[in-house]
Protein backbone atom coordinates (compact mmCIF):
# COMPACT_ATOMS: atom_id res chain seq x y z
CA UNK A 1 0.00 0.00 0.00
CA UNK A 2 1.68 3.30 -0.60
CA UNK A 3 2.21 6.30 1.67
CA UNK A 4 0.81 9.59 1.43
CA UNK A 5 4.33 10.81 0.26
CA UNK A 6 4.79 8.14 -2.11
CA UNK A 7 0.90 9.59 -3.66
CA UNK A 8 2.21 12.88 -3.53
CA UNK A 9 5.35 11.90 -5.51
CA UNK A 10 3.51 10.34 -7.98
CA UNK A 11 1.46 13.07 -8.35
CA UNK A 12 3.88 15.78 -8.51
CA UNK A 13 5.72 14.00 -11.33
CA UNK A 14 2.82 13.22 -12.89
CA UNK A 15 2.93 17.14 -13.71
CA UNK A 16 6.08 16.90 -15.80
CA UNK A 17 6.17 19.05 -18.57
CA UNK A 18 5.95 17.03 -21.75
CA UNK A 19 8.15 17.16 -24.33
CA UNK A 20 7.67 19.56 -27.33
CA UNK A 21 6.56 18.19 -30.77
CA UNK A 22 9.62 20.01 -32.55
CA UNK A 23 11.77 17.66 -30.71
CA UNK A 24 9.88 14.62 -30.98
CA UNK A 25 9.53 14.81 -34.78
CA UNK A 26 13.43 15.50 -34.98
CA UNK A 27 13.77 12.69 -32.55
CA UNK A 28 11.45 10.63 -34.65
CA UNK A 29 13.36 11.11 -37.84
CA UNK A 30 16.75 10.59 -36.65
CA UNK A 31 15.70 7.71 -35.00
CA UNK A 32 14.32 6.24 -38.13
CA UNK A 33 17.07 7.19 -40.12
CA UNK A 34 19.12 4.58 -38.07
CA UNK A 35 17.38 1.78 -39.02
CA UNK A 36 18.52 -0.99 -41.40
CA UNK A 37 18.03 -0.21 -45.27
CA UNK A 38 15.50 -2.30 -46.77
CA UNK A 39 16.82 -4.47 -49.46
CA UNK A 40 14.41 -3.79 -51.94
CA UNK A 41 15.28 -2.35 -56.28
CA UNK A 42 12.80 0.43 -56.33
CA UNK A 43 13.66 1.41 -52.38
CA UNK A 44 17.59 1.00 -53.35
CA UNK A 45 17.04 2.87 -56.63
CA UNK A 46 15.17 5.79 -55.30
CA UNK A 47 17.51 6.35 -52.66
CA UNK A 48 20.28 6.53 -55.03
CA UNK A 49 18.99 9.52 -56.66
CA UNK A 50 18.65 10.84 -53.43
CA UNK A 51 22.16 10.39 -52.92
CA UNK A 52 23.07 11.61 -55.70
CA UNK A 53 21.06 14.74 -55.38
CA UNK A 54 22.02 15.18 -51.53
CA UNK A 55 25.50 15.24 -52.70
CA UNK A 56 24.78 17.80 -55.48
CA UNK A 57 23.35 20.09 -53.07
CA UNK A 58 26.42 19.45 -50.61
CA UNK A 59 28.75 20.79 -53.31
CA UNK A 60 26.00 23.54 -54.28
CA UNK A 61 26.58 24.35 -50.75
CA UNK A 62 30.48 24.07 -50.73
CA UNK A 63 30.54 26.25 -53.35
CA UNK A 64 28.31 28.88 -52.12
CA UNK A 65 30.46 29.52 -49.19
CA UNK A 66 33.29 29.90 -51.26
CA UNK A 67 31.77 32.23 -53.34
CA UNK A 68 30.47 34.27 -50.50
CA UNK A 69 33.69 34.09 -48.23
CA UNK A 70 36.81 33.31 -50.38
CA UNK A 71 38.62 31.24 -48.02
CA UNK A 72 36.93 28.20 -46.28
CA UNK A 73 37.81 25.71 -44.05
CA UNK A 74 35.54 22.60 -43.95
CA UNK A 75 35.57 19.24 -42.07
CA UNK A 76 33.65 15.87 -43.18
CA UNK A 77 31.62 14.69 -39.97
CA UNK A 78 29.92 11.48 -40.56
CA UNK A 79 28.96 8.81 -37.77
CA UNK A 80 32.06 6.66 -39.14
CA UNK A 81 35.80 8.37 -38.08
CA UNK A 82 36.19 11.09 -40.90
CA UNK A 83 38.89 9.85 -43.52
CA UNK A 84 42.46 11.71 -42.06
CA UNK A 85 43.04 15.07 -44.15
CA UNK A 86 44.89 18.03 -43.19
CA UNK A 87 43.68 21.83 -43.82
CA UNK A 88 46.80 24.31 -43.80
CA UNK A 89 46.26 27.30 -41.52
CA UNK A 90 45.44 30.39 -43.37
CA UNK A 91 48.60 32.27 -44.80
CA UNK A 92 51.04 29.12 -44.64
CA UNK A 93 52.71 28.16 -47.48
CA UNK A 94 52.85 24.43 -48.24
CA UNK A 95 51.49 21.29 -49.52
CA UNK A 96 49.88 18.41 -47.42
CA UNK A 97 48.08 15.13 -47.91
CA UNK A 98 46.58 12.14 -46.68
CA UNK A 99 47.28 8.71 -49.02
CA UNK A 100 46.87 5.27 -47.79
CA UNK A 101 46.79 6.53 -44.10
CA UNK A 102 50.54 8.08 -44.49
CA UNK A 103 51.08 11.84 -43.99
CA UNK A 104 52.98 13.63 -46.66
CA UNK A 105 53.52 17.12 -45.67
CA UNK A 106 55.89 20.29 -46.77
CA UNK A 107 55.52 23.56 -45.85
CA UNK A 108 57.75 26.82 -46.13
CA UNK A 109 58.45 26.71 -42.63
CA UNK A 110 60.58 23.85 -43.07
CA UNK A 111 57.96 20.93 -41.74
CA UNK A 112 58.73 18.06 -44.02
CA UNK A 113 56.99 14.74 -43.12
CA UNK A 114 56.61 11.78 -45.98
CA UNK A 115 55.01 9.27 -45.85
CA UNK A 116 54.31 8.82 -41.99
CA UNK A 117 51.37 6.36 -40.92
CA UNK A 118 49.11 8.50 -39.05
CA UNK A 119 45.19 8.40 -38.60
CA UNK A 120 44.48 12.01 -38.19
CA UNK A 121 46.97 15.19 -38.30
CA UNK A 122 46.49 18.85 -37.79
CA UNK A 123 49.03 21.44 -38.10
CA UNK A 124 50.03 24.44 -35.72
CA UNK A 125 48.73 28.47 -36.17
CA UNK A 126 51.81 29.04 -38.53
CA UNK A 127 52.33 25.80 -39.80
CA UNK A 128 55.75 24.84 -37.28
CA UNK A 129 54.35 21.95 -35.59
CA UNK A 130 52.26 18.95 -36.92
CA UNK A 131 49.57 17.08 -34.16
CA UNK A 132 49.94 13.75 -35.30
CA UNK A 133 48.09 10.93 -34.11
CA UNK A 134 50.07 7.86 -33.87
CA UNK A 135 49.06 4.57 -32.64
CA UNK A 136 47.60 5.24 -28.86
CA UNK A 137 49.81 8.26 -28.91
CA UNK A 138 49.10 12.43 -29.62
CA UNK A 139 52.66 13.33 -31.29
CA UNK A 140 53.69 17.04 -31.69
CA UNK A 141 56.59 16.93 -34.39
CA UNK A 142 58.63 20.08 -35.16
CA UNK A 143 59.87 20.92 -38.39
CA UNK A 144 62.81 19.16 -38.24
CA UNK A 145 60.92 16.14 -38.17
CA UNK A 146 61.78 15.72 -34.15
CA UNK A 147 59.55 14.97 -31.41
CA UNK A 148 58.36 17.84 -29.55
CA UNK A 149 56.46 15.84 -26.99
CA UNK A 150 54.11 12.95 -27.06
CA UNK A 151 50.82 11.65 -24.99
CA UNK A 152 49.43 8.58 -24.51
CA UNK A 153 46.00 8.42 -25.51
CA UNK A 154 43.05 6.18 -24.38
CA UNK A 155 42.96 4.58 -27.81
CA UNK A 156 43.36 5.84 -31.72
CA UNK A 157 42.97 9.28 -32.10
CA UNK A 158 40.45 9.90 -35.00
CA UNK A 159 40.21 13.41 -35.42
CA UNK A 160 42.47 16.56 -34.19
CA UNK A 161 42.41 20.52 -34.54
CA UNK A 162 44.67 22.81 -33.37
CA UNK A 163 43.51 25.57 -32.05
CA UNK A 164 43.97 29.38 -34.08
CA UNK A 165 45.68 30.83 -30.89
CA UNK A 166 48.24 27.66 -30.51
CA UNK A 167 47.18 26.83 -27.05
CA UNK A 168 44.89 24.30 -27.49
CA UNK A 169 44.45 21.19 -29.19
CA UNK A 170 41.03 19.54 -29.49
CA UNK A 171 41.29 15.52 -30.30
CA UNK A 172 38.64 12.76 -31.08
CA UNK A 173 39.74 9.60 -29.59
CA UNK A 174 38.04 6.12 -29.98
CA UNK A 175 37.70 3.92 -26.35
CA UNK A 176 35.80 1.33 -25.59
CA UNK A 177 32.13 2.26 -26.00
CA UNK A 178 32.26 5.08 -29.02
CA UNK A 179 34.45 8.34 -29.23
CA UNK A 180 35.78 11.05 -26.57
CA UNK A 181 36.21 14.38 -26.99
CA UNK A 182 39.36 16.03 -25.04
CA UNK A 183 41.47 18.61 -24.91
CA UNK A 184 45.78 19.17 -24.61
CA UNK A 185 47.73 22.26 -24.40
CA UNK A 186 49.71 22.97 -27.20
CA UNK A 187 53.00 22.06 -25.23
CA UNK A 188 51.66 18.91 -23.98
CA UNK A 189 50.30 19.31 -20.81
CA UNK A 190 47.03 19.33 -19.04
CA UNK A 191 44.96 16.66 -21.20
CA UNK A 192 41.17 17.01 -20.47
CA UNK A 193 37.92 15.37 -21.10
CA UNK A 194 35.73 17.42 -22.87
CA UNK A 195 32.71 15.35 -23.58
CA UNK A 196 32.53 11.52 -22.95
CA UNK A 197 30.86 10.80 -26.42
CA UNK A 198 30.38 12.63 -30.05
CA UNK A 199 30.74 11.71 -33.22
CA UNK A 200 34.21 10.72 -34.85
CA UNK A 201 34.78 14.33 -36.93
CA UNK A 202 36.90 16.81 -37.02
CA UNK A 203 36.12 19.43 -33.85
CA UNK A 204 36.14 23.46 -35.60
CA UNK A 205 37.27 26.16 -33.12
CA UNK A 206 35.97 29.75 -33.41
CA UNK A 207 38.98 31.47 -34.42
CA UNK A 208 39.12 33.88 -31.53
CA UNK A 209 39.88 30.05 -29.49
CA UNK A 210 36.88 30.67 -26.98
CA UNK A 211 34.70 28.39 -28.48
CA UNK A 212 35.04 24.60 -30.18
CA UNK A 213 32.49 23.13 -32.18
CA UNK A 214 31.82 19.75 -32.56
CA UNK A 215 29.05 16.82 -33.24
CA UNK A 216 28.03 15.26 -29.88
CA UNK A 217 27.13 11.90 -30.02
CA UNK A 218 23.19 12.63 -31.08
CA UNK A 219 23.93 14.55 -34.17
CA UNK A 220 24.01 17.88 -33.06
CA UNK A 221 26.69 20.58 -33.65
CA UNK A 222 27.18 21.42 -29.53
CA UNK A 223 29.57 24.47 -28.98
CA UNK A 224 31.47 24.73 -25.80
CA UNK A 225 32.48 27.54 -24.10
CA UNK A 226 35.77 27.82 -22.70
CA UNK A 227 35.07 31.24 -21.42
CA UNK A 228 31.95 29.87 -19.04
CA UNK A 229 32.66 26.08 -19.42
CA UNK A 230 29.55 25.89 -20.72
CA UNK A 231 28.04 23.55 -23.84
CA UNK A 232 25.02 24.47 -25.92
CA UNK A 233 23.56 21.94 -28.64
CA UNK A 234 22.46 23.68 -31.57
CA UNK A 235 19.13 22.62 -31.72
CA UNK A 236 18.23 22.22 -35.01
CA UNK A 237 20.79 20.44 -36.39
CA UNK A 238 19.62 17.19 -36.20
CA UNK A 239 20.89 15.31 -39.12
CA UNK A 240 19.95 12.13 -40.43
CA UNK A 241 21.97 11.88 -43.60
CA UNK A 242 24.68 11.68 -41.24
CA UNK A 243 24.51 7.81 -40.92
CA UNK A 244 25.48 5.77 -43.81
CA UNK A 245 25.91 9.10 -45.71
CA UNK A 246 28.56 10.23 -44.04
CA UNK A 247 29.08 13.35 -45.95
CA UNK A 248 27.88 16.40 -44.63
CA UNK A 249 30.21 19.68 -44.17
CA UNK A 250 30.53 22.13 -41.86
CA UNK A 251 32.10 25.41 -43.56
CA UNK A 252 33.31 28.11 -41.06
CA UNK A 253 33.65 31.21 -42.22
CA UNK A 254 36.90 33.57 -41.77
CA UNK A 255 35.49 36.55 -39.88
CA UNK A 256 34.64 34.14 -36.77
CA UNK A 257 30.98 34.64 -36.92
CA UNK A 258 29.30 32.17 -38.85
CA UNK A 259 29.46 28.15 -38.91
CA UNK A 260 27.69 26.60 -41.65
CA UNK A 261 25.88 23.74 -41.40
CA UNK A 262 25.09 22.31 -45.13
CA UNK A 263 22.61 19.36 -44.73
CA UNK A 264 22.76 16.51 -47.04
CA UNK A 265 19.76 17.33 -48.23
CA UNK A 266 18.58 20.60 -49.30
CA UNK A 267 19.01 23.50 -46.07
CA UNK A 268 21.50 24.28 -44.50
CA UNK A 269 21.97 25.71 -40.79
CA UNK A 270 23.89 29.14 -39.99
CA UNK A 271 25.02 29.51 -37.10
CA UNK A 272 26.49 32.93 -35.80
CA UNK A 273 28.97 33.06 -32.99
CA UNK A 274 29.03 35.42 -30.18
CA UNK A 275 28.28 34.70 -26.43
CA UNK A 276 24.59 33.60 -27.32
CA UNK A 277 24.46 31.72 -30.44
CA UNK A 278 20.97 31.86 -32.72
CA UNK A 279 19.98 29.67 -35.45
CA UNK A 280 18.54 30.91 -38.59
CA UNK A 281 17.53 27.85 -41.86
CA UNK A 282 18.62 28.78 -45.24
CA UNK A 283 17.64 27.22 -48.31
CA UNK A 284 20.95 26.29 -50.38
CA UNK A 285 18.81 24.93 -53.63
CA UNK B 1 -4.96 -11.59 -39.64
CA UNK B 2 -6.38 -8.82 -42.24
CA UNK B 3 -5.02 -7.93 -45.16
CA UNK B 4 -5.80 -5.41 -47.37
CA UNK B 5 -5.37 -5.33 -51.31
CA UNK B 6 -3.13 -2.57 -53.15
CA UNK B 7 -3.10 -3.14 -56.83
CA UNK B 8 -2.23 -6.75 -57.61
CA UNK B 9 -0.50 -7.25 -54.62
CA UNK B 10 -1.60 -8.33 -51.40
CA UNK B 11 0.00 -7.34 -48.51
CA UNK B 12 0.14 -6.97 -44.81
CA UNK B 13 -1.18 -3.95 -43.76
CA UNK B 14 1.67 -2.45 -41.25
CA UNK B 15 -0.77 -1.38 -38.56
CA UNK B 16 -2.45 -5.19 -39.62
CA UNK B 17 -4.84 -6.84 -37.10
CA UNK B 18 -7.02 -3.96 -36.84
CA UNK B 19 -8.18 -2.46 -33.60
CA UNK B 20 -5.93 -4.97 -31.87
CA UNK B 21 -2.59 -3.76 -30.80
CA UNK B 22 0.78 -5.12 -31.66
CA UNK B 23 3.11 -6.14 -28.55
CA UNK B 24 6.28 -4.56 -28.68
CA UNK B 25 8.23 -7.83 -29.70
CA UNK B 26 6.26 -8.20 -33.02
CA UNK B 27 6.85 -4.71 -33.63
CA UNK B 28 10.77 -4.83 -32.98
CA UNK B 29 10.46 -7.92 -34.86
CA UNK B 30 8.50 -5.80 -38.16
CA UNK B 31 11.40 -2.82 -37.46
CA UNK B 32 14.65 -5.11 -37.85
CA UNK B 33 13.07 -6.34 -41.02
CA UNK B 34 13.25 -2.70 -41.99
CA UNK B 35 9.45 -1.51 -41.21
CA UNK B 36 9.14 1.89 -40.69
CA UNK B 37 5.86 2.03 -39.83
CA UNK B 38 6.80 -0.60 -36.85
CA UNK B 39 9.66 1.69 -36.14
CA UNK B 40 7.67 4.87 -35.76
CA UNK B 41 4.79 2.86 -33.97
CA UNK B 42 7.07 1.91 -30.74
CA UNK B 43 8.65 5.00 -31.50
CA UNK B 44 5.16 6.82 -30.40
CA UNK B 45 4.46 4.46 -27.52
CA UNK B 46 7.85 5.36 -25.68
CA UNK B 47 9.03 8.72 -26.64
CA UNK B 48 6.75 9.91 -24.05
CA UNK B 49 7.94 8.29 -20.79
CA UNK B 50 11.61 7.99 -22.22
CA UNK B 51 11.49 11.70 -22.23
CA UNK B 52 10.07 12.45 -19.17
CA UNK B 53 12.54 9.68 -17.43
CA UNK B 54 15.06 12.09 -18.87
CA UNK B 55 13.90 15.62 -17.71
CA UNK B 56 13.19 14.13 -13.93
CA UNK B 57 16.45 13.18 -13.63
CA UNK B 58 18.35 15.90 -15.38
CA UNK B 59 15.66 18.38 -15.03
CA UNK B 60 16.80 20.45 -18.16
CA UNK B 61 14.29 20.47 -21.13
CA UNK B 62 17.50 20.77 -23.91
CA UNK B 63 18.93 17.59 -22.54
CA UNK B 64 16.17 15.82 -21.89
CA UNK B 65 15.70 16.28 -25.87
CA UNK B 66 19.24 15.20 -26.79
CA UNK B 67 18.92 12.13 -24.79
CA UNK B 68 15.82 10.76 -25.63
CA UNK B 69 16.76 11.25 -29.22
CA UNK B 70 19.98 9.87 -28.51
CA UNK B 71 18.52 6.85 -26.50
CA UNK B 72 16.34 5.66 -29.75
CA UNK B 73 18.61 6.41 -32.04
CA UNK B 74 20.48 3.84 -30.33
CA UNK B 75 18.23 1.49 -29.48
CA UNK B 76 16.70 1.28 -33.60
CA UNK B 77 20.56 0.95 -34.31
CA UNK B 78 21.08 -1.86 -31.91
CA UNK B 79 18.17 -3.74 -33.03
CA UNK B 80 19.60 -6.60 -34.32
CA UNK B 81 21.27 -7.22 -30.89
CA UNK B 82 18.33 -6.70 -28.95
CA UNK B 83 16.84 -9.75 -26.34
CA UNK B 84 13.45 -10.18 -27.76
CA UNK B 85 12.88 -11.93 -24.60
CA UNK B 86 13.29 -8.92 -22.23
CA UNK B 87 11.19 -5.87 -22.86
CA UNK B 88 11.86 -3.03 -24.92
CA UNK B 89 10.71 -0.44 -22.44
CA UNK B 90 12.97 -1.37 -20.08
CA UNK B 91 16.10 -1.89 -22.21
CA UNK B 92 15.03 1.72 -23.81
CA UNK B 93 14.71 2.89 -20.55
CA UNK B 94 18.17 1.55 -19.33
CA UNK B 95 19.76 3.45 -22.05
CA UNK B 96 18.30 6.93 -21.19
CA UNK B 97 19.19 6.68 -17.69
CA UNK B 98 22.31 5.91 -18.49
CA UNK B 99 22.78 8.81 -20.97
CA UNK B 100 21.74 10.69 -18.29
CA UNK B 101 23.93 9.89 -15.97
CA UNK B 102 26.79 9.96 -17.95
CA UNK B 103 25.87 13.29 -19.18
CA UNK B 104 25.67 14.68 -15.43
CA UNK B 105 28.51 12.76 -14.55
CA UNK B 106 30.57 14.42 -17.32
CA UNK B 107 28.98 17.77 -16.60
CA UNK B 108 29.63 17.74 -13.19
CA UNK B 109 33.26 17.34 -13.60
CA UNK B 110 33.69 19.91 -16.51
CA UNK B 111 31.60 22.24 -14.63
CA UNK B 112 31.77 21.28 -10.64
CA UNK B 113 29.16 21.35 -8.78
CA UNK B 114 25.74 19.36 -8.68
CA UNK B 115 24.05 19.72 -11.52
CA UNK B 116 20.90 19.53 -9.42
CA UNK B 117 21.61 23.50 -8.59
CA UNK B 118 20.72 24.07 -12.40
CA UNK B 119 17.28 21.76 -12.36
CA UNK B 120 14.56 23.59 -14.26
CA UNK B 121 12.28 20.96 -12.77
CA UNK B 122 11.51 23.53 -10.13
CA UNK B 123 11.53 26.35 -12.41
CA UNK B 124 9.36 25.12 -14.82
CA UNK B 125 6.18 27.37 -13.74
CA UNK B 126 3.85 24.31 -14.31
CA UNK B 127 3.73 23.12 -11.46
CA UNK B 128 0.49 24.29 -9.28
CA UNK B 129 1.16 23.60 -5.66
CA UNK B 130 3.33 24.38 -3.17
CA UNK B 131 3.88 21.64 -1.93
CA UNK B 132 4.10 19.89 -4.81
CA UNK B 133 7.05 22.05 -5.45
CA UNK B 134 8.75 21.72 -2.45
CA UNK B 135 8.77 17.74 -3.17
CA UNK B 136 10.33 18.25 -6.47
CA UNK B 137 12.93 20.50 -4.58
CA UNK B 138 14.07 17.84 -2.56
CA UNK B 139 13.65 15.16 -5.55
CA UNK B 140 16.24 17.48 -7.39
CA UNK B 141 18.37 17.67 -4.17
CA UNK B 142 18.64 13.83 -4.16
CA UNK B 143 21.78 12.01 -4.41
CA UNK B 144 21.93 10.75 -8.64
CA UNK B 145 21.62 7.09 -7.67
CA UNK B 146 18.59 7.81 -5.65
CA UNK B 147 17.17 10.09 -7.52
CA UNK B 148 17.06 7.68 -10.53
CA UNK B 149 15.07 4.95 -8.85
CA UNK B 150 12.56 7.61 -7.60
CA UNK B 151 11.84 8.73 -11.13
CA UNK B 152 11.39 5.34 -12.32
CA UNK B 153 9.19 4.49 -9.54
CA UNK B 154 7.07 7.07 -9.00
CA UNK B 155 7.58 9.21 -12.43
CA UNK B 156 7.53 6.18 -14.91
CA UNK B 157 5.64 3.99 -13.16
CA UNK B 158 8.07 1.25 -12.91
CA UNK B 159 7.80 -1.86 -10.04
CA UNK B 160 11.43 -2.31 -8.30
CA UNK B 161 11.53 -5.95 -10.15
CA UNK B 162 11.34 -3.54 -13.18
CA UNK B 163 13.52 -0.87 -12.10
CA UNK B 164 16.25 -3.95 -10.84
CA UNK B 165 15.94 -5.09 -14.34
CA UNK B 166 16.51 -1.85 -15.69
CA UNK B 167 19.35 -0.48 -14.02
CA UNK B 168 20.87 -4.24 -13.92
CA UNK B 169 20.53 -3.92 -9.89
CA UNK B 170 19.95 -6.63 -7.65
CA UNK B 171 15.61 -5.98 -6.44
CA UNK B 172 17.12 -5.89 -3.08
CA UNK B 173 19.59 -2.54 -4.02
CA UNK B 174 16.71 -0.98 -5.57
CA UNK B 175 14.53 -1.59 -2.37
CA UNK B 176 16.91 0.37 -0.18
CA UNK B 177 17.21 2.82 -2.33
CA UNK B 178 14.18 3.70 -2.79
CA UNK B 179 13.90 3.86 1.01
CA UNK B 180 16.51 5.97 1.66
CA UNK B 181 15.20 8.33 -1.16
CA UNK B 182 11.99 8.30 0.69
CA UNK B 183 13.36 8.83 4.45
CA UNK B 184 15.09 11.64 2.95
CA UNK B 185 12.55 13.21 1.42
CA UNK B 186 10.26 12.95 4.67
CA UNK B 187 13.61 14.55 6.66
CA UNK B 188 13.66 17.93 4.27
CA UNK B 189 9.96 17.91 4.64
CA UNK B 190 10.46 17.76 8.50
CA UNK B 191 13.26 20.26 7.96
CA UNK B 192 10.64 22.41 6.29
CA UNK B 193 8.05 22.61 8.35
CA UNK B 194 10.94 23.10 11.89
CA UNK B 195 12.20 26.25 9.51
CA UNK B 196 8.07 27.41 9.23
CA UNK B 197 7.49 26.73 12.23
CA UNK B 198 9.91 28.89 13.37
CA UNK B 199 9.06 31.86 11.35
Amino acid sequence: MSTELEQRLERALSRLPRPGGDAQERARAAALATLPPVHEPLRHARRTIVLAAATVAVLVAVAAGLAATGTVTFAVRSSKPAPPHLVLPARSDGVAAFVDGRLWLLTRGGARIEGLRASAAALSPHALYVAVGLGRSLVAMAPNGRTAWAHETRGEVEAIAWAPDGLRIAYVVRVARGFELRTIEGDGDHDRLLDTSVRPSRPSWRPDSLALAYVGAGGHVVVYDFGHASRKALRSSTLPWTRGLGSFRTIRTPDATRLVWAHAGREADVFRGGPRVSIRAVDVR
Amino acid sequence: MSRVEIGASVRTVEADVIGRRRSDAQLVRAAREGSRTAAAELFDRYWSDAWRGAYAITGRRALADDIAQDAFERAFSSLARFDESRPFGAWLHRIVVNRALDLLRAERRLVGGDAASRHELVDGGWIAHAADRALLEAVAALPLARRVVVVLRFGIGMTPQQIASTLELPVGTVNSRLARALEELRAREREGQEVEDVH
